[in-house]
């Protein structure tokens, strides 16, 4: 539980490319893993966390995602995938948020999971599975640009799969 | 991080590179000095030696790490005087300038097929029915997801029967989620998929039944392919049961032709053993409330959640009286979620609902569509009388939601509304979408005898259509002056008591307008206007 002392508190954190950021404590432990160095390291407030695998601009926009989600209720207990809604909505301001270039999709979404934030990891996952959903494998090769490697062999076994048998 | 740590975490990366040229014999001090001209050599080198294969093949490509790979004793000379200079070219590059090809070569790696597959999973997760085409994007992601028996534990008689079998095949001994559908135009069947999914009905975690159409064929072939199997009746694993299978066709003499088949309607479930089964949707047909009686399916002890989605159109009002008589008959519900579409309050033989009482309800959302009332008048008369018999003990949350196009002042309502009455509750939330307005109200804990989970108000926040809504400029009056408090009380004009009794109120309004002007202190989280 969160104190009143903690949610004055700033956290610097450090970025792969040397970046310096300040935060509140708040919008900090949106991150469970930022969350547990913190309690790791105490009440030290000189001491910057790094972060090696996020850069600035990926931290930047997670941030932005962390101010605007201060606020939220604590995220419930770890469940099973199985357990997890499939719902593929996503709040308003989350979509607009999510709306940047493939490249920076992917990095938030690593950086999210990097960071264990996850609201935001669905929110890039969810938005992915959109973008997929209904689709044609060569629409995918194309749509994210991915060279089709299968050797003939396994194009023959794939076609296959998806053949409808006769009775249908 | 210094840069002399970035230089040493790259240091892995370029020595690599170095082994590699080191092989084949390139001088690891290259005497070419890096410049645009040497980077577009680089790639013309790198282009040429990738079409130096078959051209027209469209697997002829090679992976760049096969041009490190390659030895000048089996490789023909064009590819060897490419290799030894583009590699030359390619130290040289990483040595001068580390840091900003180790950001190229990350950010070269950013699309799906290069997330590590614990995400591919997530991913697939959330679009269980595209697990086939992403398996057949490429051989990585073929690899990845293949291997991941909880990815193909969905099935459904829209994928081809080769496909139904390899997902059984994959998903081993995972729970299953089955999809039938029987949707207007696309023709579907279901007598072979039954056979190949019925054998695995130990397995069966979610049942979705999706029909738009009334297609007597298919149900008869439903009930032939339960009947010769002899198997399926019994699904001890299943927890979840989706039944979306509303249309007004339903409504037409076609039901007619299947008389004398007892199981061949909607409720060919209903005879189903589901010792398991904890929710359950129903879009509601005339038939799910048959004389009230609860399906043999439904009357386990552990189907704690409902949600039941009423289609009447302008039927009496006796068919919402057994709809809700009906609802209450499952003794175990604690959630229950109830859409209500075209009501009428006239005519039709009106259960007594006094006698039926949510007694385990802990749980009550109440969503009206934009056509659910007449008046304005008839709304009123149905939230007291919903008020009356859902408002039971152990109900802590109760949330409404009006998407009427006539303005019900639920402020008047709620003022009629006696506080002790609704003061059982932990929260109430009512939200109205035309004009946008939404109340929160979040009382003291109860003492009766409920968990004090502080996850479950979070979960019934986080529901998505609520999320847009909490997207809004938001007021806790925990932040407020006490007499901009009791301007708000007067607004509502409740009585200033009330208050006493209340922790939060939250007050929404579109386009960033409030009513009132606050004077904020968040810090007092925990002040009482005592």
């Amino acid at each position: 539980m969160s104190t009143t002392e903690d949610k004055t508190r700033k956290v610097k954190l450090v970025t792969s490319d040397n970046e310096e950021f300040e935060v509140d404590w708040e919008v900090a432990t949106r991150s469970v893993l930022i969350k547990h160095m913190l309690e790791d390291i105490g009440e030290s407030e000189e001491q910057a966390i790094p972060l090696p695998n996020v850069t600035a601009n990926v931290l930047k926009k997670v941030l932005e995602w962390c101010e605007h989600h201060r606020k939220d209720p604590e995220p419930a207990p770890e469940s099973s995938d199985d357990n997890r809604k499939r719902t593929l909505e996503i709040g308003d301001w989350d979509a607009k948020f999510i709306q940047v270039d493939q490249e920076m999709l992917f990095e938030i979404i690593l950086a999210a999971n990097y960071l264990d934030i996850k609201a935001l990891l669905d929110v890039g996952c969810k938005t992915v599975a959109n973008m997929i959903k209904g689709k044609q494998p060569e629409e995918i090769r194309k749509m994210f640009n991915i060279v089709n490697d299968f050797t003939p062999e396994e194009e023959a076994q794939i076609k296959k799969e998806n053949e409808w048998a006769e009775d249908r | 991080m210094s840069q002399v740590s970035k230089r040493h975490k790259l240091s892995g990366e370029v020595e690599k590179i170095a082994e590699h040229a080191h092989a084949l014999g390139i001088n690891s001090q290259p005497t070419v000095m890096a410049s645009k001209k040497s980077i577009n050599e680089l790639i013309a080198s790198l282009q040429r030696w990738a079409n130096s294969g078959d051209d027209n093949s469209p697997h002829s490509s090679v992976p760049v790490d096969d041009f490190w790979n390659s030895k000048s004793e089996d490789s023909n000379p064009k590819v060897d005087e490419t290799s030894s200079r583009s590699a030359s070219l390619l130290l040289l590059l990483l040595q001068n300038a580390p840091v900003d090809v180790a950001q190229a070569v990350r950010a070269s790696r950013r699309t799906l097929s290069d997330l590590p597959a614990e995400l591919l999973a997530q991913i697939v997760h959330f679009a269980p029915a595209e697990a086939f085409s992403v398996s057949r994007v490429c051989k990585h992601l073929r690899q990845a997801v293949t291997s991941m028996p909880q990815l193909w534990t969905y099935v459904s008689n829209y994928q081809t029967p080769n496909e139904v079998m390899l997902a059984l095949a994959r998903s081993r001994k995972a729970k299953l989620t089955v999809a039938l559908f029987a949707k207007i135009g696309d023709n579907s069947k279901c007598t072979s998929f039954l056979h190949l999914v019925l054998p695995h009905s130990k397995r069966w975690r979610e049942f979705r039944f999706e029909a738009d159409e009334y297609r007597a064929e298919f149900f008869i072939e439903l009930h032939k392919a339960q009947e010769v199997k002899g198997v399926g009746r019994r699904f001890p694993a299943l927890e979840s049961l989706h039944l979306q299978c509303y249309h007004p066709l339903y409504e037409l003499d076609e039901r007619s032709r299947l008389r004398g088949m007892d199981d061949v309607n909607l409720n060919f479930w209903g005879r189903w053993e589901l010792p398991n089964l904890r929710k359950c949707y129903l879009s509601s047909v005339e038939d799910d409330f048959n004389g009230l009686h609860i399906p043999p399916a439904l009357r386990g002890k552990n189907m704690t959640s409902l949600k039941l989605d009423y289609h009447k159109d302008r039927r009496d009002y006796g068919h919402f009286t057994s709809c809700i008589c009906f609802t209450a008959g499952f003794q175990h519900l604690r959630q229950l979620e109830l859409t209500i579409y075209k009501l009428k309050i006239e005519g039709g033989r009106s259960h007594n609902l006094e006698h039926h009482t949510f007694t385990n309800l802990e749980s009550l959302r109440l969503d009206f569509t934009s056509d659910a009332f007449q008046s304005i008048v008839q709304a009123e008369m149905v939230f007291k009388e919903l008020m009356r018999f859902f408002i039971t003990p152990r109900l802590s949350q109760m949330i409404v939601h009006t998407n009427n196009k006539k303005r019900i002042d639920v402020k008047e309502w709620l003022r009629g509304v006696k506080y002790d009455k609704i003061s059982v509750l932990q929260k109430m939330y009512w939200q109205i979408r035309d004009p946008a307005f939404g109340i929160l109200l979040q009382f003291p804990r109860k003492d009766v005898g409920l968990s004090a989970d502080p996850h479950q108000g979070a979960a019934f926040l986080d529901e998505p259509t609520d999320k847009a809504l909490l997207d809004l400029p938001t007021l806790e009056i925990t932040s407020l002056p006490k007499n901009t408090l009791y301007s708000l009380a007067d607004h509502l004009d409740w009585e200033k008591d009330t208050w006493e009794y209340m922790r939060r109120f939250y007050w929404f309004r579109e386009e960033g307008s409030w009513d009132i002007s606050c004077d904020s202190d968040p810090s007092d989280d925990d002040h009482r206007y005592d």
